[in-house]
């Protein structure tokens, strides 16, 4: 079964923790990816590790290596727009949330996923039982 | 030379290898590890302001 991770859960995974499911595919979504990318970027302990690394670089260059840094790796899949927003315009009218809780339910769907959360997002999981999707919540 | 006894590798180690698109950076020590460092650099406090969207409704967790 597929297992369809939230920002911070796909955070444990980058760092080399073990996914939820050992053998099972990991994805995420473009949302939740963003939100990873920002907490990192405007965490302030991540500027201790650039000023020990990166500090010598130019400001370009060092945006670029952050960006490199950041690459998602080819072993977590992640379904793009293109194929999730007929799916999403369709959940959008049986349930009520944010661009963010759209993709995710309309990912889990598409990839018959369970999809595991690092925090309750009750509207989230509401919507995901409704579709039949499993949420396990990780803390 | 003057990298490899800046960054200690005059008996040899780990060079890790960043693809910039236009060219490759090179650092001391592993990928892997810099990208744990960057990681594990974000706060509790950090992550619930990411749950909460940083202030974005559309970015939230509902």
């Amino acid at each position: 079964m597929t297992q369809l991770v939230d920002d911070r859960v796909l955070a444990a995974v980058l760092r080399g923790d073990s996914p939820p499911k050992a053998q099972e595919p990991v994805y995420t979504t473009g949302y939740w990816y963003v939100r990873l990318c920002r907490a990192v970027l405007t965490s302030s302990g991540s500027s201790g590790v650039l000023s020990t690394s990166f500090a010598s670089l130019p400001r370009a260059m060092r945006d670029q290596a952050m960006q490199a840094l950041l690459e998602l790796p080819d072993e977590i899949g992640l379904e793009s727009l293109r194929t999730l927003a007929p799916l999403m315009g369709q959940l959008s009218r049986r349930h009520q949330l944010n661009v963010l809780g759209i993709e995710a339910l309309a990912a889990a769907v598409f990839l018959e996923a369970d999809v595991y959360l690092s925090a309750p997002s009750p509207r989230l999981e509401e919507a995901l039982t409704a579709e039949n999707r499993r949420a396990v919540i990780i803390e | 030379m003057s990298a490899r006894r800046r960054w200690g590798l005059a008996d040899g180690g780990r060079v890790g290898c960043l693809d910039l698109g236009n060219g490759v950076l090179l650092i001391p020590g592993e990928i892997e590890e810099l990208r744990r460092e960057l990681l594990d650099s974000v706060s509790d406090q950090e992550w619930v302001a990411a749950q909460a969207g940083f202030g974005d409704p559309e970015l939230a967790s509902e």
